[in-house]
């Protein structure tokens, strides 16, 4: 049995204002979701929202000062400080290198 | 068949050369989806500290079933929810946030670099945390669907829906900035 196509006009009109009807449809028909997909794509989005979302440069020597400092939580902050002091250094440099 | 993101690095989601180098090197990933929950830079911070903690006295629990990566992210986003839960029972004034926003990174971006990141996170108000995290996992983390579904507990087409709807959301803001 064929079934009837929904245009992507329709696609979009249902993303738009009825977006529980495409979630049923996209569980129905999954190989449409691939067609909203393209009709929503946004080139640069992720390059936008790394750079809104970005970590201070100095995110893992905070990090570790706020283990330190974590009265509450001794036993596991130190743990953690213990545990990572050599890969925190180590995922600094790195992290340096993912910023630049 | 899994569909993964055309820029995802299969590999790196699976392979942990030393499971605490690992766990440090997803560090900006733990902050990027907490950030993006509880809108806060110094909260984000505690989020990463916290998972970091739960990852590793849970460690035992990780079965494999899913990419070390995932699971993590999965911890960072339950730790961040909750913490976003606690807040909002506080009763703090959400636009109290708005001047914190701008902080974290903040200092050292250009002017232009500032302007856009406002007018970003003016978008990303308009959504809600799901969808911020669901946003962040795919265009950010690089996320296959069915890893953010693992990763939110949430259905394969709830994901994809509601990552449309941001995308339009948030595209509409991004097309003043080409």
């Amino acid at each position: 049995m064929s079934r009837r196509v929904p245009s992507d006009r329709q696609l979009l009109a249902w993303l738009d204002r009825n977006p529980s009807r495409l979630e049923r449809h996209l569980e129905m028909y999954p190989d449409d979701a691939a067609r909203v997909e393209v009709l929503t794509e946004a080139p640069s989005l992720g390059a936008q929202l790394r750079e809104t979302l970005r970590p201070p440069s100095d995110l893992l020597d905070r990090l570790t000062m706020g283990a330190r400092s974590d009265e509450s939580r001794r036993d596991a902050t130190e743990l953690i400080v213990e545990l990572f002091g050599t890969a925190w250094r180590t995922a600094a440099v790195l992290f340096t290198d993912e910023e630049t | 068949m899994t569909e993964t993101h055309p820029e995802a690095d299969v590999t790196a989601l699976n392979v942990a050369p030393s499971l605490d180098q690992a766990v440090i090197e997803l560090s900006p990933s733990i902050y990027r989806v907490a950030l993006s929950i509880l809108r806060d830079p110094a909260l984000a911070e505690d989020a990463v500290q916290e998972t970091l903690i739960r990852v590793w006295t849970n460690l035992e629990r990780f079965r494999g079933d899913a990419p070390f990566r995932v699971w993590v992210l999965r911890i960072a986003h339950n730790v961040s929810v909750s913490m976003g839960r606690k807040r909002r029972d506080q009763a703090v004034d959400p636009h109290d946030l708005s001047e914190v926003k701008a902080s974290g990174a903040g200092a050292e971006r250009t002017a232009e670099g500032r302007a856009m990141v406002g007018e970003l996170w003016e978008a990303l108000d308009q959504l809600d945390p799901l969808s911020r995290a669901i946003v962040v996992l795919r265009e950010v983390e690089l996320f296959a669907y069915e890893d953010i579904a693992s990763a939110l507990d949430i259905p394969l087409a709830t994901v994809k829906t509601r990552l449309f709807r941001a995308r339009r959301s948030l595209a509409t803001k991004l097309e003043t900035w080409r």
